[in-house]
């Protein structure tokens, strides 16, 4: 084989890999190695999950809880080499506790200390509030705002009369919700969305590709068409 | 398990009654002379009785050709391949895929296939070609029709009969059907449309044949195991209380409940399942219910697989419980299975 031809097969090989570009080179040994990828792959499919051992999964828990995480510090800190620090270094620091060094800043700026105390007192109110300070202020539509206006030229009287009957349309919304839950369900449900079967009522959700499948759906399909999905790529 | 058989014969009488077959009100044996079948309109009780203990009860062996035109989505996917099919007519089977006729695999790809055809032999020979499995309860969903039109296929001479469901859209079955043996030497699945869906045909058919000592009989290796009578019992092997699926009064009839384990999503174990097996006479359905799901959320939900087929697939979670229907039913059907273990 010509070393540029070999090239061309690593880099064809390499894309096949990625499922990539598969037209793009045909060469016999390359096809026939693609041939063998998915039988391999095929076989792959076919053997037994390996279990690992159970208090492998016991270890790797503690290793992942803080303890661990503590310990696992200690431990890395424990093997680090100690470092000699350089004669520079050291006659910097007997400097500054002879106070004949340079002087340092000390203290964080005050905008940060706040920061940070807002955070310590509540930290998911500190949060929240960072995200939205930055939103722009919506201004409510010209008619909206002359709605309000009449609203509120009306009569005391006239405005009350007018709640008390919103207030009546909500209260007896609330009593038919309360009291039909179950017909409201029923009627609800022109699709599948919501399915009132039996004594509980479940929910059906419908899935659209055959990508979808769970891994024993998969399997039971498999069985039943012969391998049709395998064998048509679905 | 079996209903009580005073149940069974009252059911038998109506099954019988309803379909007018003549003299049925007990189901007896089936006899060994073939009795004379005539153009009556319907099959006679005694080919009925034949053709459901044929498949194991006949020494043969045959070649058939299977096709299959399936829709899954938008798109119909033709699959057609050789199968050899034996029985010593003592119980033991075998089905073994001989030539995949389309679609055209790489040679490899090929062999994969008849190694994972191997694996599902006893599946499809119990399942997937046309079987009556309950007279009775097959005489209350369909209606048996003898077409009066005698056929040979694979050199013996066959009785053409139909099957369409009584109530509800679902397959018509075309069959032909061997009267000496009982056999159904040809089968068609029609859909709702006039899409032949499915065909299964006897290309060869040799009757008591000498098997080999060393024959590659099928074995069953699912290890399922009988649910016990004992509600403690039942606990104790499962390790919850199983839900089974009320099959009375409907299209499907409660035929047994076993035990049977997978192994869990994450490889850590396996799930034990309460495996009910129903029937409506000739479709089988499968409803699981797997106990607590404590890997998944509370909500009450059920997936529907897209069809495959004629073949449907649900599963999800109720109450907190893992459940799981399959077969060839109608998805609604497996749902209001599921829906009636909770009753």
């Amino acid at each position: 084989m010509k070393p540029q031809a070999h090239f061309d097969c690593n880099a064809f090989r390499v894309a096949a890999l990625d499922r990539a570009a598969l037209s793009e080179h045909a060469c016999a040994e390359c096809e026939r190695w693609v041939g063998r990828l998915a039988l391999r792959e095929g076989l792959l499919r076919t053997l037994p999950r390996m279990v690992a051992p159970s208090e492998l999964e016991g270890l790797s828990e503690r290793e992942f809880q803080s303890e661990g995480r503590r310990a696992r510090a200690v431990r890395a800190l424990e093997s680090l080499a100690r470092v000699e620090a350089g004669d520079e270094f050291d006659r910097a620091v007997e400097a500054l506790a002879s106070g004949t060094g340079p002087q340092f800043s000390a203290r964080a700026p005050s905008v940060l200390e706040r920061l940070v105390a807002e955070d310590l007192a509540n930290p998911v109110k500190a949060r929240v509030a960072r995200q939205f300070e930055g939103l722009p202020r919506l201004v409510a539509p010209m008619v909206l705002e002359q709605r309000v206006a009449r609203e509120l030229a009306k009569p005391r009287a006239e405005r009350k009369l007018a709640t008390r009957a919103w207030l009546s349309v909500a209260a007896a919304a609330i009593a038919l919700l309360s009291l039909a839950p179950q017909a409201f369900e029923r009627r609800g449900a022109p699709s599948d969305l919501q399915s009132a079967r039996g004594a509980r009522p479940f929910r059906v959700e419908r899935l659209e590709s055959t990508r979808d499948l769970s891994p024993s759906a998969r399997a039971w399909f498999e069985t039943v068409s012969s391998g049709l999905l395998e064998q048509n790529n679905i | 398990m079996r209903r009580p058989s005073l149940l069974l014969t009252a059911v038998t009488g109506l099954a019988f009654g309803l379909v007018g077959c003549g003299d049925m009100s007990s189901v007896s044996a089936p006899s060994t002379t073939p009795p004379p079948i005539l153009y009556s309109g319907q099959p006679s009780e005694a080919l009925l009785q034949k053709m459901r203990v044929a498949p194991t009860a006949v020494a043969y062996s045959g070649v058939r050709r299977v096709e299959q035109s399936w829709q899954v989505g938008v798109t119909v996917y033709s699959t057609s391949y050789r199968e050899e099919v034996s029985s010593d007519g003592q119980g033991r089977v075998a089905l073994q895929g001989l030539e995949l006729i389309a679609p055209t695999l790489p040679p490899r790809r090929e062999e994969l296939w008849h190694m994972l055809q191997e694996s599902r032999d006893g599946f499809l020979f119990r399942y997937r070609d046309f079987r009556i499995h309950d007279v009775a309860q097959m005489c209350v969903n369909y209606s048996p029709i003898a077409t009066g039109v005698r056929t040979r296929v694979a050199g013996r001479e066959c009785e053409e009969l139909v099957f369409a469901l009584r109530h509800g859209a679902a397959f018509t079955y075309n069959l032909a059907v061997d009267r000496e043996s009982g056999l159904v030497m040809r089968c068609e699945q029609v859909a709702t449309d006039g899409h032949v869906m499915g065909k299964v045909e006897f290309e060869s058919l040799e009757l008591n044949p000498q098997f080999a000592p060393d024959f590659p009989w099928d074995e069953s290796s699912n290890q399922e195991q009988p649910l016990p009578e004992s509600r403690s019992l039942r606990v104790a092997a499962l390790g919850f209380r199983p839900r089974l699926p009320e099959g009375d009064g409907g299209r499907f009839l409660l035929v047994e409940s076993t035990i049977v384990r997978s192994p869990e999503p994450d490889g850590g174990g396996e799930i034990p399942w309460a495996k009910s097996t129903l029937t409506d006479g000739i479709e089988v359905v499968f409803v699981l219910h797997g106990g607590d799901d404590s890997s998944l959320l509370s909500e009450d939900v059920m997936r529907v697989a897209p069809s495959v087929g004629p073949w449907n697939h649900v599963e999800g979670t109720l109450a907190g419980e893992r459940f799981m229907a399959l077969g060839r039913a109608s998805a609604d059907e497996l749902l209001d299975l599921i829906a009636s273990t909770l009753k």
